[in-house]
């Protein structure tokens, strides 16, 4: 389809911002200006939202929930799908028949019951939900759920926010599978949540390395600040903020962050943690305390963790049903909160309108049949859930009725219903969590989404 | 003068008086502010670049299309750190754990390497992760650049500075030698470098620390920028 001429207008004068942005930017590194008195001035003169676009970060950060081996079962609780919600009917797996309420206010329908998390955020920051893909029964690493054109979207995510370095770009938890993209970040993994504190400790800091002592470490930052000072060109306007940020660098060489990122009584209390904590939703709750405060301080832009991993078969008739969502709806609704609490180092804006999370899956279980909660789905369907920070359209693409026994209803490149095509719905759904981490950048996302258009149809459009 | 301009100038001679009587009575601003006062206007922000220091500046260092040129401080490349540390005598392709060549093959993302793949061209700035993973390889690698100095075999560092001595250790307490420190920058030291070497020795928990110490501070010094 032709481009309007607003929207070819528009990207002209994006483009034209970039460059007087770059130019600024540049111009007033040349003059020993700092970028925040440059951002300053572009607010003065070319108006506030060419200084938002010149301070902000170019991709958000992002946390991958992979519940694999049945635990994505879990989530349906969370935000059940559209039609079984409206069902209201007792016999279907879902545990809260007449406490549904539809949002009011979401691009498509969205049902929130009495343990969903984040249900008071407004209806456009809402989640976006996919049925799509395959049900992949007893994996903890399904693939139908992840893939974008042959690139694996937890890859795609790192390489796109290569744009912004970070200390360690991705980490993975466990087992899980991050699989390749173009350009993707080699992930650092760690057996456990808690083994990411001492991932981000610089060798130096570390248990008998040259900075462990902090005597040692102040030293090393006294001298390298010396030393700096008898290069002749340190003290020119052109270099004073390299060498500030340099400066700054030596001091956190020395930083040993195990303090800082390990979780304490405080946080397990805010999220809920207990001794009555199941294992599985805690392991979660750790992951996600030391996530958010890793995004603080701009260590790392990405986490993939698993996550459940219980194959609930017996949550209806054994009663699990009524204790585990709870405890996740605790976990996610702290992680929210912490989000919210935080401010994103390069941004200075709270970290939720910076964070993309994505839920992932192996299989949904039976939305209709809550007696052993059987593994097996309509049309071999599957799902996968978005927070996404407000760049996605909010509601469900698709649903699951229970006509004819259960029905999954598909959606076409347009978002509209349609027959259901796990492989395409997808696509789809992975560029539209691309489009998201890459905020709305149409032409960032291109080589991975490969033509498939996301503005306007699963994405908001970007504003100029 | 033409007749317009008589006419303009008589007007606004008849003008100006009545427009001077409907002003506000004057608002002397207090020094340094820009506003008459919190209640009426903005205060706004006034500490922008002093004309005459720029002028200084420019006078000192040149203009900006030449010192941005000749003093910019871009990070050095990532390439360039694997050649800089082979010729200071570090395997820049060792895959021990925590070693400097360990550090410096899976450092490449923090290191802003460039990502040609998805058309992300190596990042020039120097930033947080990028310097911190830069001086964490050359503290890694002091042990390595120390060995190379008095290594029996020649290696690429004694090969590039032959017969350089870092430290004599002929004393109770090491110090530190011109003609190594000359050879870690490239460039012949200044006496303050061998003092403050000298001071990094004595002042750190051990000297065996504060000679690595050292070799990790000058190397991080010296190359900041590229």
């Amino acid at each position: 389809m032709a481009k309007h001429p607003f929207t070819k207008r528009d990207e002209h004068r994006e483009l034209t911002r970039r460059a007087l942005i770059k130019w600024s930017v540049a111009a007033g590194a040349a003059l020993g200006v700092s970028r925040a008195k440059v951002f300053d001035i572009l607010e003065k003169t070319a108006g506030k939202d060419t200084a938002f676009a010149a301070a902000t970060n170019p991709t958000t950060r992002s946390v991958h929930v992979v519940a694999g081996n049945g635990g994505l079962a879990w989530f349906t609780q969370f935000w059940p799908f559209p039609s079984i919600a409206a069902a209201n009917n007792a016999s279907f797996a879902w545990n809260f028949p007449g406490k549904q309420v539809l949002v009011a206010g979401t691009d498509k329908p969205l049902y929130t019951g009495p343990v969903t998390p984040w249900a008071t955020m407004a209806a456009t920051q809402q989640v976006t939900v996919f049925q799509c893909g395959n049900n992949e029964t007893h994996t903890q690493q399904p693939q139908s759920v992840v893939g974008l054109n042959g690139s694996n979207i937890f890859s795609v995510a790192s390489a796109l926010q290569s744009a912004s370095p970070s200390v360690i770009p991705l980490v993975t938890i466990g087992n899980v599978d991050v699989g390749t993209a173009a350009g993707a970040a080699t992930p650092a993994n760690v057996t456990a949540a808690t083994g990411i504190v001492d991932l981000f400790n610089s060798a130096a800091s570390r248990a008998g390395g040259l900075l462990s002592k902090t005597s040692d470490a102040q030293l090393y930052k006294a001298h390298y600040d010396a030393f700096t000072q008898l290069n002749r060109a340190a003290g020119t306007s052109t270099t004073k903020l390299a060498y500030t940020t340099a400066s700054g660098a030596a001091g956190f060489l020395g930083t040993n962050l195990s303090a800082k990122l390990a979780i304490t009584a405080a946080d397990n209390t805010r999220y809920g943690i207990t001794s009555t904590t199941r294992s599985n939703v805690a392991a979660i709750g750790q992951a996600f305390i030391i996530g958010a405060k890793s995004f603080a301080m701009g260590l790392t832009n990405s986490i993939v963790l698993p996550a459940m991993d219980d194959d609930p078969h017996g949550a209806f008739d054994g009663g699990d049903i009524n204790i585990v969502p709870q405890q996740l709806t605790s976990i996610f609704n702290a992680f929210m909160a912490d989000l919210n609490g935080m401010t994103d180092p390069v941004t200075m804006e709270n970290l939720w309108s910076d964070t993309v999370i994505t839920i992932h899956g192996d299989t949904h279980k039976d939305p209709i049949t809550p007696a052993g909660w059987p593994d097996g789905t309509a049309n071999n369907s599957n799902t996968v859930y978005v927070y996404g920070a407000g760049h996605l359209l909010s509601g469900w693409f698709g649903d699951y009725t229970s006509a004819n026994g259960g029905t999954a209803v598909g959606f076409d490149q347009n978002g509209a219903a349609a027959t259901y095509n796990g492989t395409n719905q997808a696509k789809y759904a992975m560029a539209a969590i691309a489009y998201a981490i890459a905020k709305r950048d149409s032409r960032a996302i291109s080589q991975f989404a490969n033509g498939i258009n996301i503005s306007g149809v699963f994405g908001r459009p970007q504003t100029m | 003068m033409t007749r317009f301009a008589t006419l303009a100038i008589l007007a606004a001679s008849v003008l100006a008086p009545a427009c001077t009587d409907d002003l506000p009575p004057p608002n002397t601003p207090p020094p340094g502010s820009t506003s008459g006062g919190t209640s009426d206007t903005f205060d706004h922000e006034n500490d922008q670049i002093s004309p005459w220091d720029l002028l200084q500046r420019i006078e000192v260092e040149g203009p900006p299309s030449y010192t941005s040129h000749t003093h910019s401080c871009p990070k050095v490349r990532y390439s360039n750190l694997g050649s800089l540390l082979t010729d200071i005598g570090v395997n820049a392709a060792n895959t021990t754990q925590l070693s400097a060549g360990e550090l410096y093959t899976d450092g490449y993302n923090a290191l802003g390497g460039p990502n040609y793949a998805n058309r992300i061209r190596e990042n020039i700035g120097i930033t947080i992760s990028g310097a911190s993973k830069e001086f964490d390889i050359f503290a890694a690698a002091a042990p390595e650049v120390m060995a190379a100095f008095t290594s029996t075999t020649t290696n690429a560092l004694q090969a590039r500075c032959p017969g350089a001595q870092l430290f004599d250790t002929s004393g109770s307490v090491p110090t530190c030698r011109p003609d190594g420190i000359e050879c870690l920058i490239g460039v012949p030291p200044q006496s303050e470098h061998v003092d403050y070497c000298n001071l990094t020795i004595t002042n750190a928990s051990t000297p065996a620390v504060g000679q690595q110490l050292a070799v990790a501070a000058i190397l991080a010094a010296a190359y900041t920028c590229e």
